[in-house]
């Protein structure tokens, strides 16, 4: 093979050849074994280089994920037959002593988060109105089974029908949290806000979404201001004490 | 030969290829075991065998990501066969002893033979293609990795400052010498005997 051919197969991959020389080359394929097993090697060589190259930074990516791996299981495997080799009584005996431990320390401070604290009243509705009665039964239905996407979607029906039911709102906007939809559920819980008899339920509500998303501190302010004539006075001072 | 469908642990496949770190740990926690258990019978450590199952896991995904790789076996008894096998052809490297690795590919009709056997196949084909690349000269190699990484040969012209024919001839010289070193070694006509 010569450079000039070398030049043809580079143009040929790259459709650069002009009509007369593409089917000048596609024939001599057809016809020169040797020519034709040359292109096909040139050509499989350059996919393979590609290729190599196409792969790199997923194939490190990879990598790391192997070393992670294979380190969790051998070492894992390696900690316990290091123990039970040694005294496998000393080892039961500083587990169970661990064990009680944290059985201990659990139960001194129970976990700050949002589902231990987010325990909703079941929602009762039907009793408040005659019309509407299957939707209120199907979001009733819906809230105390927590399916709550669809609570929400019932609920935001109810709620345009009266719109002056601050319940609705409050239960609506529950709903909202626990589907993460904090926008609305925001505006809903300012809005049941000013309600006088609302307005601490709200507030509690509203420190029980910034727990959800994490947002602590926002959590303890809004807790602070839950006075101790509120129902949530002392769900508020638990939660504070958690944080 | 008939084509055979594809099994349902191709999944152990797919998780090489998008680095599903759940599935990846499975392949450890059902089948690490085993490689370590061989190797340690044949001369080797538990660090031996993590590099062979790693280095193993990674020709698999190459492979995979290169060529359509359907795996026609359990992955079991494709993923130790070749763990077994690397492992011994390292002891065969690596020692003046003769080690005699038994022809496990004579039942060629076996699908985790078969399987086995084109990825092994695989492996030294883009090995070769490696050592006769870094044997090119600094400029070919230069060049040809350009051309790979940025794909369009105008813009390795205008970053290198010159012009696109420039380029295109001295890529298919530098392409060209390569095909040609990799066609004379011995290692090309045994893979393609």
């Amino acid at each position: 093979m010569e450079p000039e051919e070398y030049e043809e197969i580079e143009k040929y991959l790259n459709h650069e050849l002009a009509d007369e020389e593409r089917q000048a080359f596609e024939k001599r394929m057809q016809v020169d074994a040797d020519f034709s097993s040359f292109v096909k090697s040139y050509i499989s060589i350059h996919e393979s280089l590609q290729a190599g190259v196409d792969r790199a930074s997923k194939e490190q990516v990879l990598k790391a994920t192997l070393r992670e791996v294979s380190e969790k299981h051998f070492d894992k495997k390696n900690v316990i037959s290091i123990i039970s080799m040694r005294n496998i009584y000393w080892a039961a005996a500083a587990a169970i002593f661990l064990a009680v431990c944290l059985i201990f320390i659990y139960n001194l401070q129970d976990p700050a988060t949002y589902e231990r604290f987010a325990q909703h009243q079941s929602l009762a509705l039907a009793q408040r109105s005659e019309s509407n009665s299957e939707l209120q039964h199907a979001a009733e239905d819906a809230f105390n089974n927590a399916d709550y996407e669809q609570a929400a979607k019932y609920l935001a029906q109810l709620s345009k029908a009266s719109p002056d039911d601050n319940n609705l709102k409050l239960y609506w906007a529950i709903a909202l949290i626990e589907t993460s939809q904090y926008d609305k559920s925001d505006s809903l819980l300012t809005v049941i806000s000013s309600s006088f008899i609302y307005k601490h339920t709200a507030t509690w509500y509203q420190a029980l979404s910034y727990l959800k998303q994490g947002k602590l501190e926002a959590a303890k302010t809004l807790l602070k201001k839950i006075p101790e004539s509120a129902e949530k006075y002392d769900k508020a001072q638990s939660l504070l004490n958690a944080l | 030969m008939e084509s055979k469908p594809t099994h349902e642990d191709q999944r152990y496949i797919e998780a090489l290829l998008e680095n599903d770190s759940e599935l990846i740990a499975d392949i450890y926690d059902k089948w690490a075991d085993k490689v370590v258990a061989y190797i340690k019978k044949n001369n080797g450590t538990e660090a031996d065998a993590r590099d062979i199952i790693q280095d193993t896991l990674i020709v698999i995904f190459r492979q995979a990501s290169e060529k359509d790789l359907q795996l026609t076996c359990p992955f079991e008894a494709y993923f130790f066969l070749l763990c077994k096998r690397r492992w011994l052809n390292h002891l065969k490297e690596n020692s003046q002893k003769e080690v005699t690795i038994d022809n496990d590919f004579t039942s060629i009709d076996k699908a985790d033979h078969q399987m086995a056997a084109s990825t092994e196949q695989f492996e030294q084909k883009q090995h070769l293609v490696k050592s006769q690349f870094d044997a090119l000269s600094d400029k070919c190699k230069e060049l040809i990795s350009l051309t790979l990484e940025i794909k369009s040969m105008k813009t390795v012209a205008e970053k290198l400052g010159v012009s696109y024919a420039y380029v295109r001839k001295k890529k298919s010289l530098c392409m060209g010498q390569l095909t040609k070193l990799v066609r004379m070694s011995k290692a090309y006509k045994h893979i393609n005997e």
